[in-house]
């Protein structure tokens, strides 16, 4: 099989899964039967491994070729052939999308894997695999399509299927409804993002052809002028707020916990929230010339990073303290992104993928062991009764914490280095002002994440933790591999100043090689010397040890004191475990209102009133005219001729 | 020495015509030795004039006989492959209904044949008396299959009533010849020029009468839902969709060659106040055809109606505006058109029951029947929503075409008038699709579960949804390829 044809293959295996579970759950509802447990899993995990393995070989095939002309191109066929616009659906494979290739088939599988275990007592868990490979097989058309039409195609495909997964138990109303909310928020941000890509089509059309063929718009780069390219990259990373959880669009993720923990752990490490940090990356050429457009991104990353932190702080549900952890980390990529780091931004999005994966998994395992108990206050000292869990999880939980060697310390150390050093013409004092966000935000993720850590994991069992006991192998076999990750997938982007070779971003290189031709705008042009990073770098690792000394400190040798301080500041208290009261805020500001205006004036007065009316007039007077009509057709043929006859001669003579 | 009179080129050209005319004769007589495989020996003929058709897609230049009295070209070849679905959809459906009346004969197949050759002569002939003979040959069957029915005294009235006001309208059409070789001296619409303008005109517009009567435009329209309502349903599919394919298909090429100011059918498309008329006509026809929809309670008048109102979409494209003829979005639509109508026609014969001889098709009886029958429910919903317009089915695409084609052509009062009738139409053609899936009945429905039925209703809905929003994927045609076939037909006109 060529290169070419197996980058077909890794896009429909998945669908293929899909389908087939699609079908025999359909059919099993239709003649009430059930489906064998182990023949839809097996169907379902066998899609990715194989579009795995195949990833695989087509990774191996860009690393023999040459350098900066490693692409692997597979034309399908054409999809519109419209006037000015032509757009074909060609999926293409070059170094990035060969690393998020691997993340999304290698730890998606992981997560196809686990999810038979997580799964053998729910009665649909065929409808849930056909979701899940579907699920894998948008996320590979949004990494492999060539052009942003075809990323659109799986960007949105990816939102449905957020959708019906997080409201996979759509019997309890609130589960259902937080599918909705992920629905319609990340409806808002595509909006942007369909409105850049129209703006790119209308801006290329004036001088030739419209096109969203990505090297294509790198290519004629040239044809936008200064204003629409900062206009069409803050629509486009509208998109991103919306799919990558930024502020304010963020408030779908914690919700979308609703759904089983593995379609979390998919969303929030492998798929789905990493596309917008992908789409920025993979237009990385445009946001080169956009400076303005690059700071929103860094500043708003910045915020979104250290925001998430505080709210983790007073999360007492395991998987509400991992989602704002995602969404503080997918600040960090974006600060990445924004200061035109996309080599750094894309290996965070790629160590993320592991150590959140064994987070969440490791976060399932412990809900499944505890029979649906989230709360960490009712867990304890499970780190004995669980301890390939715990001890998974400790690793995953170091390395989010930033400590070295550990990947997390790597790709985050190189993020706030990249804004730390880097650039913004418009806003000259982002990436400083995003970096010192990062660095507090890093304090906090220490704490937080050891917070859950001691708390659950350490102390005495309360509670359910009891009886708990470790989970079966298809809990802990994808957690051994993705600790081991996390552990050590940092060794590929080790950098420079402390003896690396940073092969990760030597890797990536040739992709946005090209968005370096005019760096001027921004970047991360000039290197403070290499005291400066270690010296940052120290800084980092004693930040780290800080947040975590202080959970120790407050979590397990002086359990009193949290609930003092809380107690001392109660409104400070309630403010962050509310989260800081953005969603009811929204809900004041925007929401309510929307709502209240359309209830009373657009509903009841505009809409029953006037609208109806009206259309309520024109069918009525339709209605009869018609009925009149009817008397016309009498059935008699005499009638008939005398009609045709007379409006002959009506005619004949108007003609005439 | 003269040239010879038949050529194997004439040969070639002529004989998806004479295979047409030959097979109603052959399958006629079957009839004496009362064979029940009049259908299969109609097809027989029907697929091999198909396969005779079927190289003259590829025609460079268009084959002229006898003065314009056969030609052949691509846009006869695509429309005569047109008519022949039509015709093999009709045999396809005709034997479960005939069997269900005990009349399974097979003179009834032999006059579809006669018919539609009658049809593919009408749209490739530019000879006003050959026009004439065609008009003939189709419609005479048709009055005769219309009343084949003889249980049912509809039928009979409908064959009566349209064979009466046919025959008017052809005595019309026959004035109009007449008046117009008089003026001109020539019987070739493609040689005509000059003569007395108000007699060329008075000529023309009356040959027009007689093809705006057998496409059921508004106010020659009132044979129409009668007619359809009594005949045999698969008559009433057959002859809402051929009858219709042939008089755009011949009108698009006699005004095609219009083109020189000094024809007499071109007074009709820019004269000052006959080019009024042709506007005029596509709105009261598709406004009435809607509007009239609207209340029946019977969905073969309905569709009767619907068909109506179709002719009026169509006419927008006959409309040059300050182009030409949109022969391309015309070509497309009707084959949307014979589609979806076919399609929505093979449905109720499924469902239709007899009561007393007479069939019934009353919308409220099949309540529920889309649980029942999911295929029948589905498959009536695409028809439905291809005929109100509703992507991703053909439907949509061919009014997207024809309404696009008249704005550019500078007609956009007219497309408004029409984008608001499909608006309308929208209503009357989901009614349906409500009482299938949204109320409920106890009584049992009987419905004909014929294979042919399935296959040619499935045929019908994978046809509609195929070329009506998919790409050419590998070697199997898409969009984009019948929307080559239509343009290239569309060129071959002068």
């Amino acid at each position: 099989m060529t290169v070419e044809t197996s980058l077909l293959w890794i896009v429909l295996l998945p669908l293929l899964g899909a389908a087939v579970n699609g079908i025999t759950a359909a059919a099993a509802a239709r003649w009430g039967k059930k489906v064998p447990h182990g023949f839809s899993g097996a169907v379902a995990v066998a899609g990715p491994t194989l579009a795995f393995l195949l990833a695989v070989g087509v990774f191996r095939a860009l690393q023999g070729m040459e350098e900066g002309h490693a692409l692997v191109v597979n034309e399908l066929f054409r999809w519109i052939d419209a006037g000015r616009f032509r757009a074909d659906v060609t999926l293409l494979a070059d170094p990035l999308s060969a690393v998020m290739l691997l993340v999304v088939t290698g730890i998606g599988g992981l997560i196809h894997y686990y999810s038979i275990g997580y799964m053998s007592h729910d009665e649909g868990h065929t409808r849930y695999f056909a979701y899940l490979n579907l699920f894998l097989f948008f996320m590979l058309m949004l990494i492999l399509g060539d052009s942003l039409l075809t990323l659109f195609v799986g960007w949105e495909g990816v939102g449905l299927c957020s959708y019906l997964l997080i409201g996979f138990w759509f019997e309890d109303t609130e589960k259902a409804q937080a599918g909705m909310k992920a629905f319609v928020v990340n409806r808002i941000g595509d909006f942007g993002l369909l409105l850049g890509m129209l703006l790119i089509i209308t801006t290329l059309s004036a001088g030739g052809e419209g096109t969203l063929v990505v090297r294509e718009i790198a290519h004629r780069l040239g044809e936008f002028p200064p204003g629409v390219l900062e206009a069409v990259g803050l629509l486009l990373f509208a998109g991103a707020v919306g799919k990558s959880a930024q502020i304010p669009l963020y408030i779908w993720l914690p919700d979308a916990m609703a759904g089983p923990t593995p379609v979390s752990a998919l969303i929030h490490a492998a798929t789905m929230v990493t596309a917008g940090v992908y789409m920025i990356a993979r237009m990385g050429f445009l946001y080169d010339h956009a400076p303005l457009a690059s700071g929103v991104v860094l500043v708003v990353g910045a915020a979104t990073a250290l925001f998430a932190a505080i709210i983790g702080i007073a999360q007492n549900d395991i998987k509400k303290v991992l989602a704002y952890s995602t969404v503080s980390q997918l600040g960090y990529m974006m600060i990445g992104v924004g200061v035109g780091a996309y080599a750094a931004g894309i290996f965070h999005v790629f160590t993320h993928a592991f150590f959140k994966a064994c987070l969440f998994l490791g976060a399932g395992s412990v809900i499944h062991a505890m029979h649906h108990e989230q709360d960490i206050r009712k867990m304890g000292g499970l780190l004995k009764k669980m301890p390939l869990t715990g001890w998974t999880f400790l690793v995953a939980t170091l390395a989010i914490a930033g400590f070295p060697p550990l990947s997390g310390f790597f790709s985050k150390d190189e993020i706030l280095w990249k804004a730390f050093s880097g650039e913004n013409a418009a806003l000259p004092w982002a990436p400083r002002f995003a970096w010192l966000l990062g660095t507090i935000a890093a304090l906090l993720t220490a704490f937080y994440m050891f917070r859950l850590f001691f708390t659950a994991f350490l102390g005495k069992p309360r509670g359910k933790a009891v009886e708990a006991h470790e989970s079966s192998p298809f809990f802990t076999v994808p957690l051994v591999i993705l600790a081991l990750g996390a552990a050590l997938t940092g060794f590929l982007g080790v950098p420079s100043v402390v003896g690396g070779s940073n092969r990760f971003e030597h890797w990536l290189a040739p992709v946005f090689e090209t968005s370096h031709g005019g760096g001027e705008a921004i970047g991360a042009a000039h290197a403070g010397g290499h005291g400066v990073e270690i010296g940052l770098m120290a800084g980092a690792v004693v930040i780290a040890l800080l947040g975590t000394l202080l959970a120790y400190f407050l979590y397990v040798k002086r359990k009193e004191v949290p609930g003092r301080i809380a107690e001392r500041h109660p409104a400070l208290y309630t403010l962050v475990r509310d989260k800081f009261y953005v969603y009811e805020a929204v809900f004041a500001a925007v929401i309510y209102p929307v709502v209240s205006l359309s209830r009373r004036l657009l509903w009841r007065i505009v809409d029953v009133r006037i609208v109806d009316g009206i259309v309520n007039l024109a069918g009525h007077l339709s209605r009869g005219v018609s009925y009149t009509l009817r008397f016309v057709q009498t059935g008699q043929v005499q009638t008939y001729a005398f009609i045709l006859f007379t409006a002959l001669g009506i005619f004949l003579w108007k003609v005439l | 020495m003269n040239p010879p009179l038949v050529t194997g080129d004439m040969l070639r050209a002529a004989i998806p015509f004479i295979l047409l005319a030959a097979g109603g004769t052959v399958v006629s007589l079957a009839g004496a030795w009362r064979s029940k495989r009049g259908a299969l020996f109609a097809a027989l003929f029907l697929v091999l004039a198909f396969w005779k058709l079927f190289p003259l897609l590829d025609l460079e230049k268009g084959i002229e006989l006898w003065d314009g009295a056969v030609v052949a070209d691509r846009m006869s070849a695509f429309l005569g492959g047109m008519l022949l679905l039509s015709g093999l959809f009709a045999l396809i459906v005709s034997p479960p209904v005939l069997r269900r009346e005990g009349r399974n004969r097979a003179e009834y197949y032999g006059l579809i044949l006669f018919s539609l050759s009658g049809m593919v002569l009408f749209v490739s002939t530019t000879n006003l008396l050959v026009l004439f003979l065609a008009l003939e040959l189709m419609s005479i069957p048709l009055y005769v299959l219309s009343g084949y029915n003889r249980g049912d005294d509809r039928s009979g009235e409908a064959a009566l009533k349209y064979f009466l006001l046919g025959s008017f309208s052809s005595a019309i059409l026959l004035y109009g010849a007449a008046l117009l070789f008089g003026a001109t001296g020539t019987i070739n619409m493609a040689a005509m020029t000059g003569g007395d303008p108000l007699l060329a005109t008075a000529g023309a517009f009356l040959v027009l009468t007689g093809f705006l009567f057998k496409m059921a435009a508004v106010p020659f329209h009132m044979w129409a839902p009668d007619v359809y309502d009594g005949a045999p349903t698969p008559i009433t599919s057959f002859m809402a969709t051929s009858v219709k394919i042939a008089t755009f298909g011949a009108l698009l090429r006699i005004f095609s060659l219009a083109g020189g100011a000094a024809n007499p059918f071109a007074h009709i498309l820019t004269g000052e106040n006959a080019a009024k008329i042709l506007p005029w006509l596509a709105v009261m026809t598709m406004t009435l055809g809607n509007v009239c929809a609207l209340t029946q309670t019977n969905i073969k008048r309905m569709l009767a109606y619907s068909s109506i109102a179709h002719a009026g979409y169509l006419l927008l494209g006959l409309i040059p505006g300050s182009g030409a003829v949109d022969a391309k979005g015309i070509l497309y639509y009707l084959f949307a058109y014979l589609l979806m109508t076919t399609g929505a026609f093979t449905v109720v014969i499924a469902l239709s029951t007899r009561d007393k001889g007479r069939e019934v098709t009353g919308v409220e009886r099949y309540a529920g029947i889309g649980f029942r029958r999911p295929f029948l429910g589905i498959a009536m919903a695409v028809f439905l929503f291809s005929l109100a317009g509703i992507p991703p089915t053909a439907g949509f695409f061919g009014k997207y075409l024809l309404f696009s084609g008249a704005v550019h052509r500078g007609l956009t009062p007219l497309v408004v008038v029409a984008v608001l009738n499909s608006a309308l139409s929208v209503y009357y053609y989901l009614r349906p699709v409500v009482v299938f899936y949204m109320r409920d009945t106890d009584t049992p429905v009987r419905v004909d579960d014929a294979l042919s039925l399935r296959v040619a209703s499935l045929a019908a809905v994978v046809l509609l949804i195929w070329f009506g929003c998919l790409p050419n994927i590998g070697s199997l045609p898409g969009v984009p390829a019948l929307l080559h076939w239509v343009g290239s037909a569309a060129a071959a006109l002068p």
